[in-house]
């Protein structure tokens, strides 16, 4: 590895080839966790939601996430919310993958995470089958305040202070595209 | 004879009941007491209906008519009566609609609910109950009884296998009508009266064969299979229709599977065949399915350990295997309850690796098709003089029931617009049985010869010169030999008598099953008897598609290749499907010296020890396909939602080995082998309706077996068949609760001579295979012979065992 | 459009920069849900201590969206766990297919179940939303992820609530 890689390439990606930068990469998390901008994709009523956390009453800006881009390639996390129908999905799958790295998807409300109530030949059963998930938020819809809490806990996630139900720590970043 | 029911007049046979012809003009009555195929007894009063009829002057003959219409006027009876044990009348007129009719049903429904617990959210009948059903149909919703309901006792355990709940019961009657009218076994009875009545039985237990039926019938959740106890919800199990692989009756089942698993066993209506009864083998003997032993991969011998691998990868390695192995050197077996789809593909695989090594197994020596039709079960019913030859409760127990339906004298019903007569008033309790029609002849005591009106027990291993014999009697005027009358082992006035029987009946069925089968020269002898007295024939075959198998000619092309001769070192690889030969040590020691042995079975055992592959098999409730019956009926066999892992039946086994081999072989999938079979047979199986499909038999080459080999039989070991299945008592541990453990059946005396007591756990080799088995002393067993039931690796017949080699065990059971 | 126009305009926003600001402070301070608002199950008993459940399935019949798994075995009448014959052995919620509709509380016969105000669910994973009996039964408070941060924090459970709880659970505390 050159040294011209230690500027091109991501912190957390050098630090999964074995490079440590302990603090300098904790600042770096802690500035990802605190812009996370996110890139709109509301399918259904689950996104009325969505824009209800980011008006005066919920302000979603609070934590960073103030402006939801229309273009992807500006964004950072992706909130799906609503049912997701299978030919929606590759719809999907191309702007995650506009998306620039390091990003997140956050499945918001029952039918995004499971299919909800519509187990059918229509919807996909849970986006993770199309993208990667960080976070999911059970309602339907889940309230403003869920989502501001998923916001939260995407944070934590993107801190690398996330881990599972056996304990083992979650990766800050799980969906790299290079 | 014209009914009007409601606005609707139709024509039906005299002797229909009232209920019937509601039904059969498409009403609706409410009952609960009356069952197809039982006595209307009136007893839940749930019917009511306004009925009349016209009235014919004493004096004249006239109809009396109406002086306002001029129509013959309607006699209505002062009170309603209860359709199901009213008979029509020409002209009568039935009422189901009107306020007083609702009222009165609805009365009848609170009456009946005012002891009923609510007990439905944890009641197991839920959602299938017949009182929830008309509860909410016909009752007001609403009760006005505001007392304490009647408490009695809610966990009564029957037997092991049915719970009753006294407190549930409405007192149909259902439960002590059936077991007096159909197995003929009285176990239960109402107990005390009035609202103190309870079901009950004299002793322990249920001691008959067909118990679980009652929980099906209950109208309540008052008996119910306690196997499924709380197993789940009705409305969560997938029902599948489908044929009992059990025995060879091709009764009619649905297996309830919930989140893959089977929980329960129900009957299902063929009523041709098995009616709406099974016994408790085909209901309870699901459990081994769910084993936890259960083969769910490919495995894959591999230094010396069997390792889990993907079919792709067990095929390849069979293909690789076979290489290096001439033709005729490959031996194929199957289980004779495998389908026809998997005897075609078999005899694909076969043709395709030209050997004439392939055959089924249990095979019994002679021919288990009958020459010409085989007798129906309706033929059997409607039967006017019937001899048996076997024990038929054990081994077809279908047959049993079809028998005493003989007895009772009632030809089947004819079938009506809504499908069986629900109330058919031909049928009486306690109907005198016509016990003269039957004979039973069998080596020891057997059950159904409490019915009989004539039994015999002839000399054990003495079936051929028993029924030579009886042809003697029936052909030759001569008189018997001393040695005749000792093999007949009845006095020979009485054998004339049954061959006259016989002979005079016009519709006389001669039903016989392995004991006959395992001599060719008996099986020659008992078709000679029914020629000479004009009989027709059933054959119960040892499993539940032997009729096919051997039909379609899953069979060795030489008689030196059978299954016997391959495992004894006439083959270098195997495919075993379902088989275990491996416990007797002999066999075993010969399978070591074996290039390729692949076993495609269920579980672990003896073979998948020694075997290089072994492949994970579906049961019988997982399969697709087809089973021939002892009628030679085509009964489609379904597949339940069972998780059964990655296991094939043998049309996926010869799927993957062609696709390994580059082949395309017709049996590779069970679309395939019906087409297949379609050339073979002429019959389409495709959409086979649920009742099956009786085609006519089409000529086919008769197998011809030599009746040179007349070796004297003799030995110590009487092996009978079995309602329940031995290879799989072990991994059904609630059926072995209830009818024991493989039981080793003695006579006192002999039993004292080995110093046995009944319940003691014994070891004995038999035959060279070491069995286990409980002691159980009978008074019914002949001196000197010893009972054990067969298992397909043994079949019927007499074998020897080294008395030297029996071994006690702990003498208590081992509790599962 | 004229000076006046805009100042008039600008007002209006001058005039909110001095009225009390509308935004939530969650989660510094917690929200107060309306009381028909339905959130997490909980599963609850009788005064005696028994289970309410009595594994009948008609939640999981009633259930739309088949969120609902109930597996039933018979009590020891020794050591019941319900009244009855039966409990349910097995009790398990995918929060993730959840609609929380209620139907389940509606249908239930003795009031086992019901929806209480708990909204804070999000988690990581999908296997995790499973949620059982333990996760369920009074007296268990927060999310699988709530109980388990604070486990591993060593401190209590924070729930941001303020709102007391709906009121079919009021007063249920055994």
């Amino acid at each position: 590895m050159g040294l011209r890689d230690l500027f091109e390439r991501d912190v957390q990606e050098l630090e999964q080839e074995g490079i440590l930068f302990s603090t300098l990469g904790k600042l770096v998390a802690w500035g990802r966790s605190n812009s996370l901008w996110p890139a709109t994709f509301g399918l259904a009523c689950c996104a009325i939601e969505m824009m209800q956390s980011t008006n005066a009453r919920n302000d979603l800006a609070r934590f960073g996430s103030e402006v939801f881009r229309a273009s992807p390639r500006q964004a950072d996390v992706m909130i799906v919310a609503g049912r997701l129908s299978k030919k929606m999905a590759p719809v999907m799958r191309r702007v995650y993958e506009q998306m620039p790295d390091p990003k997140w998807v956050i499945s918001m409300g029952a039918c995004a995470s499971s299919g909800g109530m519509f187990n059918n030949y229509a919807i996909v059963q849970n986006v993770n089958s199309v993208v990667p998930v960080d976070i999911y938020v059970p309602g339907c819809p889940p309230r403003p305040e869920a989502l501001v809490y998923a916001v939260m806990q995407l944070q934590k996630k993107v801190r690398g202070e996330a881990f599972d139900q056996r304990g083992v720590e979650l990766p800050m970043v799980e969906g790299w595209a290079r | 004879m014209k009914v009007k029911v409601n606005d609707t007049e139709l024509e039906l046979a005299p002797g229909t009941s009232a209920i019937d012809a509601v039904f059969a003009a498409g009403y609706d009555v409410p009952y609960f007491c009356s069952q197809e195929y039982m006595s209307p007894i009136g007893a839940c009063r749930m019917c009511l209906a306004k009925v009349g009829a016209p009235r014919q002057d004493r004096a004249t003959g006239e109809w009396i008519l109406d002086e306002e219409t001029g129509e013959p006027k309607i006699f209505y009876f002062p009170t309603l009566m209860a359709t199901c044990t009213t008979a029509i009348m020409e002209g009568m007129v039935i009422d189901t609609l009107s306020d007083e009719v609702r009222g009165a049903q609805n009365g009848m429904v609170e009456f009946t609910l005012i002891n009923h617990p609510l007990d439905c959210p944890v009641c197991d009948k839920g959602g299938a109950c017949e009182l929830q059903d008309r509860a909410y149909e016909y009752g007001s919703g609403l009760s006005r009884f505001r007392f304490d309901k009647r408490h009695q006792e809610k966990h009564h355990a029957l037997s092991e296998l049915i719970t009753l709940d006294r407190e549930r019961c409405i007192h149909c009657k259902r439960c002590v009508r059936y077991f007096e009218e159909v197995p003929g076994d009285e176990v239960l009875d109402f107990i005390e009266r009035g609202g103190h009545t309870y079901i009950g039985t004299l002793g322990e237990g249920l001691p008959s064969n067909f118990t679980g039926n009652i929980t099906d019938i209950c109208p309540v959740g008052a008996l119910l299979d306690a196997t499924s106890r709380f197993r789940g919800r009705n409305w969560e199990y997938d029902h599948t229709r489908t044929t009992g692989l059990d025995d060879a009756s091709g009764s009619a089942i649905i297996v309830d599977a919930r989140t893959g698993r089977i929980e329960r066993i129900k009957a299902a209506l063929n009523a041709e065949v098995n009616k709406s009864w099974i016994d408790d083998g085909t209901r309870f003997g699901h459990e081994y399915v769910d084993a936890e032993d259960r083969i769910k991969t490919p495995l894959v011998r591999k230094e010396g350990e069997l390792v889990p691998v993907t079919w792709e990868e067990a095929t390849g390695y069979v293909k690789a295997k076979l290489e290096g192995i001439a033709d005729k050197e490959l031996g194929i077996v199957l289980r004779a309850d495998a389908t026809l789809e998997e005897g075609v593909a078999a005899k694909a695989l076969a043709d395709h690796l030209q050997t004439g090594q392939l055959d089924h197994c249990p095979r019994p020596k002679a021919s288990v098709l009958p020459e010409g039709d085989a007798a129906r079960f309706t033929d059997l019913a409607t039967a006017d003089a019937i001899f048996v030859i076997g024990d038929v409760s054990e081994e077809v127990p279908a047959v049993d029931l079809r028998i005493k339906d003989a007895l009772k004298g009632v030809s089947p019903p004819a079938s009506l617009p809504h499908g069986v007569p629900i109330a058919d008033l031909r049928l009486k309790e306690r109907m005198p049985r016509k016990a003269g029609l039957l004979t039973v002849a069998a080596p020891y005591r057997v059950d159904l010869m409490r019915h009989a009106g004539r039994s015999v027990c002839y000399p054990v291993g003495g079936e051929t010169a028993f029924l030579s014999a009886l042809v003697k009697l029936a052909t030759v005027e001569d008189e018997l030999s001393e040695e005749e009358v000792a093999a007949l082992g009845m006095p020979v006035d009485e054998g004339r008598a049954l061959i006259e029987r016989l002979a005079q009946a016009q519709n006389a069925v001669i039903v016989y099953g392995s004991f006959v089968l395992a001599s060719p020269a008996a099986r020659n002898a008992v078709i000679a008897l029914a020629k000479a007295v004009k009989a027709k024939v059933m054959v119960m075959g040892p499993m539940a598609n032997s009729y096919g198998l051997e039909a379609i000619g899953v069979m060795p092309s030489h008689a030196r290749y059978s299954y016997q001769q391959m495992i004894r070192g006439g083959a270098k690889a195997l495919i075993l499907s379902g088989l275990d030969p491996a416990q007797d040590p002999s066999v075993a020691e010969a399978l070591k010296d074996l290039e390729l042995l692949v076993v495609h079975h269920h579980f672990a055992n003896a073979t998948t020890a020694l075997a290089d592959v072994v492949l994970p098999a579906k049961t019988g409730y997982e399969k697709d396909g087809t089973v021939v019956n002892l009628e030679g009926r085509y009964l489609p066999v379904r597949s339940a939602p069972v998780d059964g892992g990655q296991s094939e039946d043998f049309t996926g086994l010869v799927r993957y080995l062609g696709e390994a081999l580059g082949v395309r072989l017709d049996g590779r999938s069970t679309r395939s082998a019906k087409r297949a079979l379609n050339h073979l047979l002429a019959v389409d199986l495709r959409d086979l309706p649920d009742e099956g499909l009786l085609a006519k038999a089409k000529s086919r080459p008769l197998r011809r077996v030599s009746v040179k080999e007349q070796e004297a039989v003799s030995g110590n070991v009487l092996l009978v068949p079995s309602m329940v299945r031995p290879e799989f008592v072990s991994r059904n541990p609630q059926l072995r609760a209830a009818f024991g453990d493989v039981a080793l059946c003695l006579h006192p005396d002999d039993a004292d001579q080995m110093k046995l007591v009944g319940g003691e756990r014994v070891r004995l080799s038999v035959d060279g295979t070491l069995r286990k088995a409980t002691v159980r002393v009978s008074e019914t067993v002949p001196q000197g012979i010893m009972l054990l039931p067969a298992t397909p690796e043994q079949p019927v017949g007499l074998v020897s065992a080294d008395l030297a080699t029996l071994v006690k065990e702990s003498s208590e059971l081992e509790v599962a | 459009m004229s000076v006046l126009d805009i100042a008039k305009g600008m007002g209006v926003t001058l005039g909110h920069l001095f009225k009390r600001p509308v935004t939530v402070r969650y989660p510094e301070q917690p929200v107060d849900v309306k009381p028909r608002f339905r959130g997490r199950h909980h599963l609850l008993r009788h005064p005696s201590g028994l289970e309410k459940c009595i594994g009948c399935s008609l939640c999981a019949a009633a259930c739309p969206a088949y969120a609902i798994y109930v597996e039933a075995a018979e009590n020891d009448p020794d050591d019941p766990v319900s009244p009855g014959e039966r409990y349910a052995s097995i009790y398990e919620i995918n929060m993730l297919r959840c609609i929380f509709c209620g139907m389940c509380e509606e249908a239930c016969p003795t009031g086992a179940i019901v929806l209480g105000h708990e909204f804070e669910l999000a988690d990581f994973v999908y296997q995790d939303f499973t949620y059982g009996k333990d996760d369920m039964l009074v007296g268990v408070m927060g999310s699988k992820w709530q109980r388990r941060e604070a486990t591993q924090k060593g401190r209590d459970v924070r729930v941001g609530l303020s709102s007391g709880p709906r009121p079919e659970l009021e007063g249920v505390d055994y």
